[in-house]
């Protein structure tokens, strides 16, 4: 049986786990994949540089996020409002909250609190370790929310910074268009999870530079 | 140096210069200090950002990959920009790509498209919506504008969106890798592979340089009402731009914003003759560049 996400992220990170399963993970080429990609993920995210946020971001992102919701009368299949914070904060904590020691006074009411108040769990896990098909998809489309609450563009443009976003944006444009197309390519579930997952990890990688764009020093 | 006092002006009013007038000389120091410091870190988290880019490629294309690059480029198809799924009402945005056709239109995330064009997106024994939306976009050309009615909580818009091409270049960069090179059946355009994205090749000798999209109202300083000011040349001096350069064309297509004229850039090959117009001294003239492999020069 594939295993579950709980038990790959148990073989991640070393801990106990059923034999069985642990045997089929190595014997299974697919789940060996998907624990490569949590290993790489985890170590690229580890390895992302401290970036430390101005003053007022996180008041900037929930009031972008309340005005949001409050604009729009959300339906049953529409993502909480709580859950667009979450991802939000998710996405641009994880630095802060893996680096503790480097933040300023002044971050420390700010995602710290916000993340534990929003994310049961640790927010590294929450952005790694969740490849089931419908949590893919909302994660998803609370990147799309966070991207959007992003709203400030800076008026010079580097050209690696730029080509960096038209690179992000462009494979995500790809991905897309096969998820479109998916049911007449045949796609099955497991291959739908997997764009759904480099999906997300493309937005993560296109808020984090557009994250970093929004900044400007604290004065 | 009118344009230098407009450039230092473009850069203050961009950056946080400008705050600068009410400190003291030590807050001064301190202020460039953190925007040097700042800039390091952006430099660093783009390659970060660039490393789990590739590194999702690589762990995903075993399983995907081949479905990014089995794409036909032999028939040209518009795109709009999204991913979608059925529902009961019509279809569902499940996602809105980032810079693409529907996200400048102002489409989001959420949405549900009722109708495209006079077709409207309803479940029938026949086709599902997203059925009715693929078959419709099936013979929209890239140029061409649809009309799409989509409600968004109670209310109900019409969205206007011009429908834009594939390019390869996308498909190219996006899950090739040493292991799994492109392959070179039907992943072709005009009956030439495209060649994996490579970023140092191609884009690595306009990384350092900075861009502004210009206004109508500094434009003036340039002679053009647009264009994008090239605020500070890049440091291959083969490449001939100069601070204050306008770009108005790149290989004969007008660049409409920093991320457009980029794309372009990357588009060509070294080795490539590139064509660019600009405006020089409020002049306009052309440079002809031979772009030279960025990892074969000295």
């Amino acid at each position: 049986m594939y295993p579950s996400t709980e038990n790959l992220l148990k073989i991640r990170d070393g801990e106990p786990i059923d034999a069985d399963a642990l045997a089929y993970v190595e014997a299974d080429p697919s789940a060996r994949a998907e624990l490569r990609r949590l290993r790489d993920t985890q170590q690229a995210l580890k390895d992302l540089p401290s970036l430390l946020p101005p003053a007022g971001v996180w008041d900037r992102v929930i009031d972008t996020a309340e005005e949001d919701a409050a604009r729009r009368v959300r339906r049953s299949w529409q993502w909480p409002l709580r859950g667009v914070i979450a991802a939000s904060v998710a996405v641009l904590a994880i630095q802060f909250s893996t680096r503790a020691p480097e933040a300023p006074g002044r971050l420390e009411t700010g995602p710290s609190t916000i993340v534990a108040e929003s994310v049961p769990n640790n927010p590294m896990t929450q952005i790694v370790g969740t490849p089931s098909y419908a949590s893919l998809v909302a994660e998803s489309a609370r990147l799309d929310r966070a991207l959007g609450s992003i709203t400030y563009r800076p008026t010079v443009m580097r050209g690696s910074t730029v080509s960096a976003i038209t690179t992000f944006e462009d494979q995500i444009a790809v991905v897309d268009d096969r998820l479109m197309y998916a049911d007449r390519l045949n796609l099955n579930a497991l291959q739908r999870r997997a764009l759904y997952q480099h999906r997300v990890d493309l937005m993560n990688a296109l808020v984090y530079v557009r994250f970093s764009q929004a900044q400007r020093s604290g004065y | 140096m009118r344009v230098t006092v407009v450039l230092a002006s473009v850069v203050m009013a961009a950056g946080t210069l400008g705050l600068v007038g009410e400190a003291s000389a030590q807050d001064t120091d301190v202020f460039v200090d953190a925007e040097l410091e700042l800039r390091v870190a952006r430099e660093n988290l783009e390659v970060a950002a660039r490393d789990v880019a590739r590194l999702s490629a690589q762990v995903s294309a075993p399983v995907v990959g081949h479905i990014i690059r089995e794409f036909d480029f032999t028939s040209r198809r518009a795109m709009l920009g999204i991913n979608i799924e059925d529902s009961d009402e019509g279809v569902v945005v499940a996602g809105v790509s980032p810079g693409g056709p529907a996200d400048e239109s102002g489409v989001e995330t959420g949405d549900i498209i009722v109708a495209i064009e006079a077709a409207e997106l309803t479940d029938s024994e026949s086709s599902s919506p997203t059925e009715v939306l693929i078959g419709y976009m099936a013979r929209v050309m890239p140029g061409e504008n649809v009309t799409l009615s989509i409600v968004r909580g109670d209310e109900e818009h019409e969205i206007e969106i011009e429908a834009r091409a594939l390019e390869a270049q996308y498909f190219a960069g996006a899950f090739a890798t040493p292991t799994m090179p492109l392959p070179q059946g039907k992943l072709r355009i005009g009956g030439q592979p495209p060649m994996a994205f490579d970023f140092t090749r191609r884009i690595g000798r306009w990384a350092d340089m900075e861009l502004v999209e210009l206004t109508p109202a500094l434009g003036g300083y340039f002679g053009t009402n647009e264009g994008i000011l090239v605020v500070r040349a890049p440091s291959d001096d083969g490449l001939e731009l100069r601070d204050g350069d306008v770009i108005l064309e790149i290989g004969g297509r007008t660049p409409t914003s920093t991320e457009h004229a980029m794309r372009i850039l990357g588009s060509f090959e070294p080795g490539e003759t590139l064509e660019l117009t600009i405006m020089r001294n409020q002049r306009r003239q052309s440079l002809e560049l031979e772009l030279a492999d960025v990892g074969r020069r000295g």
